[in-house]
């Protein structure tokens, strides 16, 4: 590297990098879970009649 | 014998190398400090990768000794800055930059810099020129680039969408990006989690470590750092600017022109660009183009850089040529304030005049805000055009047009010589009238010009 990449910008990486790992985690799973969410919603209704 | 070479000037922070042009070609030179990548970068199969994905520019080895090698690389027909572009144009380059450390970091290297002047517009797409940014990646190190990262691409980003559409104009004052607090500042409890997290938390974390002399070891395992790519990607393709209407924006749904008009202006520029037989290097600059309906008539005979003031009507031109005429190339531009020289001995980023000039310049439904919104006689206007490009394609845009009795409604008519005869008299000064024609249903005149300017 040709220039001074900083401290600072090295540490907070850390905690970036460690809350992106949960951020994956949902967002890869976001389809997932809200077709889960959909699902109980239709077997409530089914219920009801 | 050392040859003379033309070194571009911007080109100077990086020991690994540098670009210089010989004989209209674009070169850069490997520094013998740098062979150990360069060769690494091509012989992994990354540089095919990157390549075949259309993210890098071309090259070819064309000459190799001890102490360095010369690549021909594919040259932009237009140089651009960051502060010249529009909301997704600016968002494209900061998604292709993430796009290529993902796929280096998968090869084993990272990019060493990260600054927005790596990312120019080739084929109405971003592309990456910078061929000497990538190094060896060493496990657990955090990605060495990711402060200029932020600072170049995540705050004017972020300041645009949650802020003002304006602000990525403090690319001009901020040499190497927006710094951390500056943005912080502007943007208060703005920005949502992403600003948090990167900027405000992030600055305060540089000013935390500012004296800090014991350099804590900082590992991140490989896959967190490209979990924290990924999120990057992901945050930044989130982000959308406000919708706002601007005095532009719905220019032409509001237009003076029935279709009529439309049809026969759009076959007179057509018939004139045709006329000035350009060559395929010719370029045609597109001024006050709005959403760019005349740029893709131009678009047929050359490339066409498509400016206008108006940030929303660019960025609607830049979303709508995508995956179409992708020889434009919109750009933000007010002609009354335009790109100046910026940086080390003003010599580093080129001002507007200094990015090669234009075979032809097409000046439609312009001249009324010139002359008359900005005070501009119409001897000023031609100087300058005329130093710019040989040809000119004016659309003379009368008193008795309703667009003018508009502008003319709310100020004083302080303008006894705005008439085509003393238009024609002022530009016969600087160009040759070669041809001239009426807008069928309109009272306007578009002129063909040749200048006489050297």
């Amino acid at each position: 590297m040709y220039f001074d990449p900083g401290t600072g910008s090295m540490i907070i990486q850390m905690l970036i990098a460690a809350l992106a790992s949960v951020g994956v985690f949902f967002v890869a799973f976001k389809s997932k879970i809200s077709k889960f969410f959909k699902g109980l919603g239709k077997k409530h209704d089914k219920k009801d009649k | 014998m050392t040859k003379k070479i033309n070194r571009e000037l911007s080109s100077f922070r990086d020991p690994s190398g540098y670009v210089y042009y010989d004989n209209q070609k674009v070169y850069r030179r490997v520094n013998k400090v740098y062979f150990k990548e360069y060769d690494y970068f091509i012989k992994s199969g990354l540089y095919d990768e990157l390549k075949n994905n259309g993210y890098i520019v071309g090259l070819k080895e064309v000459n190799r000794t001890s102490n360095y090698i010369d690549l021909e690389v594919d040259t932009i027909p237009f140089i651009s800055y960051p502060y010249e572009w529009s909301f997704d144009e600016y968002k494209d380059a900061a998604i292709l930059t993430l796009s290529i450390e993902e796929i280096a970091l998968k090869y084993g290297m990272t990019l060493k810099d990260a600054t927005s002047y790596n990312v120019q517009f080739l084929d109405g797409k971003p592309i990456f020129i910078d061929i000497l940014s990538f190094i060896f990646y060493k496990d657990g190190d955090p990605w060495g680039a990711y402060g200029q990262f932020v600072r170049h691409f995540i705050c004017p980003i972020v300041l645009m969408s949650s802020v003002d559409i304006h602000l990525n104009s403090l690319m001009r004052n901020y040499i190497d990006g927006i710094p951390l607090d500056v943005c912080s500042n502007i943007l208060g409890h703005r920005g949502g989690f992403f600003a948090y997290q990167h900027i405000k938390l992030h600055n305060k974390t540089i000013i935390k470590n500012d004296n800090n002399t014991d350099v804590r070891k900082v590992y991140i395992k490989k896959n967190s750092l490209l979990n924290m790519i990924f999120m990057m990607k992901n945050g930044i393709s989130n982000l959308k600017i406000k919708d706002t209407i601007t005095e532009w924006d719905n220019y032409y749904n509001n237009t003076n022109y029935d279709s009529e008009a439309f049809k026969s202006k759009s076959s007179i520029v057509d018939k004139f660009l045709k006329y000035i037989n350009l060559n395929k290097n010719d370029i045609i600059w597109d001024l006050g183009a709005n959403d760019g309906k005349y740029s893709i008539i131009a678009s047929k005979y050359s490339n066409v850089i498509a400016f206008d003031i108006d940030v929303n009507a660019v960025n609607r031109n830049y979303l709508n040529n995508k995956n179409g005429n992708n020889n434009i190339l919109p750009l933000v531009l007010d002609l009354f304030n335009p790109s100046p020289s910026i940086g080390f001995d003003l010599k580093e980023r080129k001002s507007i005049n200094e990015r090669g000039g234009a075979g032809c310049i097409m000046a439609l439904a312009l001249i009324h805000h010139l002359s008359i919104s900005n005070n501009t006689s119409f001897s000023m206007i031609a100087l300058s055009f005329s130093k710019l490009s040989k040809y000119l394609i004016i659309e003379f845009v009368p008193k008795n047009d309703s667009k003018v009795k508009r502008l003319l409604s709310t100020r004083e008519d302080i303008f006894p010589n705005y008439n085509e005869e003393e238009f024609e008299k002022s530009f016969e000064k600087y160009y040759k009238i070669v041809k001239k024609e009426k807008v069928k249903d309109s009272f306007r005149v578009i002129y063909l010009m040749e200048s006489i300017y050297e």
